[in-house]
């Protein structure tokens, strides 16, 4: 009986907790949406201008939306559009394969070199970055791949230095138990077969965390991207636009179809968090090998 | 064995760069960057320019740089910039800098000083030689007000316009974060900002702030500096950019605001029969128990060619023709832009404007944006945001010492 | 705690005090770790060079003596002795490379090698042409690009120097090979291996290449610019410049670059800020974010997904867009100065980003907003892979989830994301974009030297003094100095981390 009733307030107790939790989360929720709230609510307003005096908007409308895609004699937005698509994937396949061969030379290999480059890797990303943009950029165009063919140049300077992002997939592959490897050396894989059949099957987490972030890296980047465009509006990325609308001679029109236009672009990352989610989350509880 | 494979393939990219770079030097047109906002009409521009000229062999392509941009864009990489662009005069002397404009010949100088605005010539000018086509004198700013709230004879000064905002419950905008701005009271009390140039770089400049008006104890930085420090105590100043200027108009808060051409078409369509502009007003010194007439920047706009064009004399005939007459006018029937030229400038149709009518009663009080430095827009920048604020840094009784800083911060001297 | 404790006293320490000792160890060994990385290790490789240098022209001193006319013909003709032997994919990719080099340097790499000394004499000029009345131009010499591509040669020398040695090396190896009557590896058995016993050599050729592409050899060139007067006064392509020694050093080590009284103080003052603020960003997301991983993952949570999406939409939101949004809000005039109005909370307009102090913790405070998202998700995976039965154990200690989380949780997490957390710390030490998308340095303090703001780090600083001032050469040196410092500290910091030291534990 006792413990019975012990049991009841050890519940009793956990959903206190939980209770709180909730509340916890609740209030981060609020927190965290409020700014996408008010982006969301921008893209709605009917009345032009870079900030009202009110905070509801006094007509709503799905103009700034429609106009996106209609009036693009100014704004190409579709085009943007698709062009940082495009990126994004190639990109992405090309960044994750780069971190993932990387991390796992790093972390299973053993070779002479490996700790220096380990070294080499951490501090080269601390140098300043934007000074070397003349060089990249000059290197490119001595190749041709500057103007017309920018946007090939653009990926190369994305993905170029991915390498350096190891630590986290390197730290993941750590976890994973030598001891499959070894098993699968017994049986005779090579090393390339080991990587492919037994590491990378284990490691849908990481993969998914490099996808998501090496998918979300071109939709912000301005500096380079506006560097490769250069004037062409043929070239242009989702950033280089967007940043082209809020000059001064056009800002209080655009505005909210700048909010609209971030809207949009916010939409498919979400959705593709939201879908590979489930795949990283059964990834990590899936991997009961581990620990 | 590992360098040699990347070795190896370092060389693949090259070669098969350099096979690229080889089919890539095919025929290169002409390329002009514009704006954005005025693509549509720059298009436009380059195809009656093409009727025009019938046997015009090339072909032109259009890019979008603002003028503003130009030096950022230019300086990347003049070879593949644009042959001819739009620029704004304050970045002349850059562009020199890294050789990105091209001087003009005898004969499209003397049609350039014979069409334009003499002021307007003179920002395309260094040492005598010139370097632009001029094709806008609107790059200014001056006051819109509500004329049911700032009567015409309030807007002369600034009291009047203040208090006419106060009376009515509305608010008088004015942005004191922005260096642009900040120089208004300082050079409206005498103070001048003066650079000497040593070719393209320079040699000495600094402010004459230091100096007092004849018979006052003050300075004009002190009379300057407590003019800023007056308006922001002033409960109905606001300190805006033009997103505070959109919410007060939204919240039809707004009195009257300082600002440029840019903003006339949302202003006009808010305010309706009651928008109006005027030149600065006056504004009275509790220093010195004087008024004096707030002074403003002008900058202008021109056409520069790229030196390092394929085909210099037909960017040449291309910029002549994007900044004439006729384009001119085009221009502003098309988005309100204010002409440099003298002819299109006397037109019934611009001096009905009420922006540019504005910001030409603000001409003579203005002075001409050169190219400023950074030791003048910082300093400039801190001081506004010094004496702006709730509690601010800069206030009646420290201010001195900030105007000795800004005096000292605003000296350059290499010589 | 006193420092050093014996082995004996330190297995008694629960996690959290361990880690606390490594810390304390970590910072009184510092200046010796630091004298030690100039005073040891440098020496220590220089020696290895020296040796690896003295050991190939033994490999080749032996070629030259005992190699037969195969081997000797790979002096001059690249992969003969393969070639002859009938390892003909090795022999070609040689030859190919020969080719090629020679092709690049003799079209190509030859003019800018020679001017690299000089960097370019010929000025461009400007000559009336009266038939067309204009004004033509002759382009001279481009200094940029002849320091840029005159490196781009130099690179492919060593290069070439290298697979040149190592032609001559293998080509040797493959008679020795023969002559022992041994098999030599085929083509096929050359693929074998790299899918095995070679395997890194394939895995990391693609990205060192990249990475010596588009970050090494940017950097070199960097370091070179450093020595020159590329500055305002020398911009090609207008105006040459050239070497000029140690000079730009001298001016950065003298205080000269802005040629300002206020220079030291302004410097001191974002040094420290640049240093708090790395500090508070770092933790703040690293400790935040791990608890509201917990939180969420605690069982009998409901709705996990919605919860992590919600704050995962921080990140699909580019920053540039959800941190000028918040620059917006967050105005003196701005959403949230209103509502507050609105509802009568405040009358006058709080300043979070105009007053400097004010600022400086809306900045840290905004960016925990970005970051947590970042550190759920990767905590999110570590943490489910905690093992159970630590806090089985620990519960039947009787530990809450407060001492849990300080027994187990966050030592368990520290060990595995220390170099995480190293990143991070770097990476707040040059984040560029919170800084200036957020604030732009702002607000100006008329106290500081001129262009600084009470919110710039030192990167964002050296930026506007890049860009206003164009002073390349200083800006070069100043981020050599900072990349020493940053480097050599977290060199140190790295290698000592239990993560890395420890690297097979967790296996």
């Amino acid at each position: 009986m006792a413990a019975k009733k012990k049991l009841r307030s050890k519940k009793a107790a956990e959903r206190g907790t939980n209770a709180a939790i909730y509340v916890v989360l609740v209030v981060i929720s609020i927190i965290w949406l409020f700014p996408f709230f008010y982006l969301v609510l921008q893209s709605l307003r009917g009345e032009q201008g870079l900030a009202t005096m009110y905070f509801w908007p006094k007509q709503w409308t799905f103009d700034n939306y429609i106009k996106l895609f209609t009036d693009t004699s100014i704004f190409n937005f579709p085009k943007w559009y698709g062009i940082t698509l495009v990126i994004s994937v190639v990109v992405t396949v090309v960044q994750t394969a780069i971190v993932l061969v990387t991390s796992y030379a790093l972390s299973r290999l053993r070779f002479k070199m490996r700790k220096p480059l380990m070294n080499l890797m951490l501090v080269l990303g601390m140098f300043p970055g934007f000074m070397s943009m003349t060089a990249i950029y000059f290197l490119l165009k001595l190749v041709g791949l500057t103007q017309t063919f920018g946007l090939v140049g653009l990926v190369l300077v994305y993905v170029g230095s991915s390498c350096m992002g190891y630590y986290i997939c390197k730290g993941f592959f750590d976890t994973i138990p030598k001891s499959l490897d070894e098993a699968a050396r017994i049986d005779g894989a090579s090393r390339h077969t080991v990587f492919i059949k037994v590491v990378l099957p284990l490691s849908k987490p990481i993969i998914i965390y490099t996808v998501l972030t090496s998918f979300l890296a071109p939709w912000g980047e301005y500096m380079f991207a506006s560097l490769m465009a250069f004037g062409d509006q043929d070239y242009y990325n989702v950033a280089v636009g967007l940043k082209e609308m809020l000059n001064r001679e056009t800002a209080s029109e655009y505005f909210t179809r700048f909010c609209a236009a971030s809207v949009i672009v916010s939409v498919p990352i979400t959705v593709l968090f939201f879908w590979l989610q489930r795949y990283y989350v059964e990834g990590v509880t899936g991997g009961s090998v581990k620990g | 064995m590992k360098k040699r494979i990347i070795s190896l393939l370092a060389c693949g990219v090259i070669a098969a760069g350099a096979t690229a770079g080889l089919t890539g030097c095919g025929e290169k047109g002409i390329t002009v960057w514009a704006p954005q906002v005025q693509q549509t009409l720059v298009k436009e521009m380059i195809d009656e320019f093409l009727k025009e000229n019938p046997d015009f062999k090339y072909s032109i392509k259009l890019g979008v740089c603002g003028e503003d941009m130009a030096y950022a864009n230019m300086s990347k990489d003049v070879e593949a910039s644009a042959d001819v662009y739009g620029y704004a005069n304050d970045q002349l002397m850059n562009l020199k800098k890294i050789n990105a404009v091209a001087k003009l010949g005898e004969s499209a100088k003397a049609k350039i000083i014979a069409d334009n605005d003499a002021k307007s010539v003179a920002s395309c000018e260094i040492n005598g030689e010139y370097y632009g086509y001029p094709y806008a004198a609107d790059n200014g700013y001056f006051m819109y007000y509500d004329s049911s709230v700032v009567s015409a004879t309030e807007a002369q000064t600034l009291e009047g316009v203040l208090s006419a905002c106060a009376k009515a419950g509305k608010y008088f905008l004015f942005n004191q974060k922005e260096a642009w701005y900040v120089g208004t009271f300082f050079f409206g009390a005498g103070g001048d900002y003066t650079i000497e140039w040593e070719g393209t770089s320079i040699k000495k400049a600094g402010s004459d702030f230091d100096q007092k008006p004849e018979g006052s104890e003050y300075s004009y930085g002190e009379i300057g500096a407590m003019a800023h420090i007056d308006l922001n105590a002033n409960k109905n100043f606001v300190n805006a950019d033009d997103s505070v200027i959109d919410q007060y108009l939204s919240g039809n808060m707004l009195g009257a605001c300082i600002s440029g051409t840019w903003n006339a078409a949302k202003l006009s369509e808010k305010l309706g029969d009651n928008y109006a502009a005027t030149k600065l007003p006056t504004f009275h010194s509790s220093l010195t128990d004087q008024d004096y007439q707030m002074k403003s920047f002008a900058g202008y706009k021109c056409f520069g060619v790229n030196p390092q064009s394929k085909h210099l004399a037909e960017a040449h005939q291309i910029a002549a023709f994007l900044s004439g007459k006729a384009m001119q006018e085009k221009r502003f029937d098309a988005l309100q832009i204010g002409p440099s030229n003298k002819e299109v400038a006397a037109m019934d149709k611009v001096k009905k404007n009420v922006a540019l009518a504005a910001l030409a009663a603000q001409a003579p009080h203005s002075k001409t944006q050169e190219s400023l430095p950074s030791s003048y827009w910082d300093p400039m920048k801190a001081f506004g945001e010094g004496v702006n604020g709730t509690s601010p840094k800069i206030n009646k009784d420290n201010y001195k010492e900030y105007v000795k800083t800004l005096i000292n911060d605003l000296k350059t001297d290499n010589t | 705690m006193t420092y050093p404790i014996s082995e004996l006293e330190y297995l008694k320490l629960n996690g959290w005090q361990k880690f606390g000792y490594k810390m304390t160890g970590f910072f009184k060994n510092l200046p010796t770790a630091f004298k030690n990385f100039f005073t040891k290790t440098i020496p220590a490789l220089a020696i290895r060079f020296w040796l690896m240098i003295k050991g190939w022209f033994m490999t080749i001193g032996a070629a030259a003596k005992h190699g037969d006319w195969k081997t000797r013909m790979s002096f001059v003709f690249m992969g003969s002795s393969q070639l002859g032997r009938k390892q003909i994919m090795r022999g070609l990719l040689y030859l190919f490379f020969e080719v090629v080099f020679f092709a690049y340097l003799i079209f190509f790499g030859w003019q800018y090698l020679g001017l690299l000394g000089t960097l370019g004499t010929k000025v461009s000029g400007e000559y009336y042409n009266p038939d067309k009345d204009i004004y033509e131009y002759v382009q001279g010499d481009n200094s940029l690009l002849i320091l840029l591509y005159g490196l781009l040669t130099v690179f492919f020398i060593v290069a070439f120097v290298y697979v040149w040695y190592q032609n001559v090396k293998t080509g040797y190896a493959a008679q020795q090979i023969a002559e022992a009557k041994q098999k030599l590896p085929t083509a096929k058995d050359d693929v074998r291996s790299l899918a095995d016993e070679q395997y890194h050599r394939t895995l990391l050729s693609m990205p060192l290449l990249g990475l010596s592409i588009f970050t090494i050899f940017p950097i070199i060139f960097m370091i070179l610019v450093a020595f020159t007067n590329y500055d305002d006064a020398h911009l090609p392509p207008a105006n040459l410049f050239t070497w000029i020694g140690f000079d730009n050093f001298s001016t950065v080590l003298g205080g000269g670059i802005s040629g300002n009284a206020k220079f030291g103080s302004t410097f001191g003052r974002i040094l420290l800020w640049t240093v708090v603020w790395a500090f508070f960003a770092t933790f703040s997301n690293y400790i935040l974010g791990m608890i509201v991983a917990i939180i969420i993952n605690k069982k009998g949570i409901k709705l996990k997904k919605l919860w992590r999406t919600i704050l995962i939409m921080t990140i699909a939101v580019p920053q540039f867009v959800s941190l000028l949004l918040m620059s917006q809000m967050l105005a003196d005039h701005g959403a949230i100065n209103n509502i507050l109005k609105s509802w009568g909370w405040i009358d006058q307009s709080i300043p979070f980003l105009t007053n400097g102090n004010l600022a400086k913790v809306t900045i840290i405070v905004v960016n925990i907003w970005i970051g947590i998202p970042y550190t759920m998700l990767m905590c999110t995976g570590i943490l489910m892979n905690i093992p159970e039965d630590l806090f089985e154990s620990a519960r039947m200690d009787g530990a809450g989830p407060v001492k849990a989380f300080f027994k187990i949780t966050l030592p368990y997490m520290l060990h595995i994301t220390a170099p995480y957390l190293i990143t991070q710390f770097i990476g707040n030490l040059n984040n560029f974009n919170v800084i200036f998308l957020l604030t732009g340095g702002n607000p100006i303090d008329p106290d500081m030297a001129t262009g600084a703001g009470e919110t710039d780090l030192l990167i964002t600083w050296l930026y506007k003094l890049i860009m206003q001032n164009q002073k390349y050469g200083v800006a070069a040196v100043i981020s050599i100095f900072m990349f020493i410092i940053t480097a050599v500290v977290s060199l140190i910091v790295y290698n000592r981390s239990s993560a890395v030291k420890n690297e097979e534990d967790f296996m």
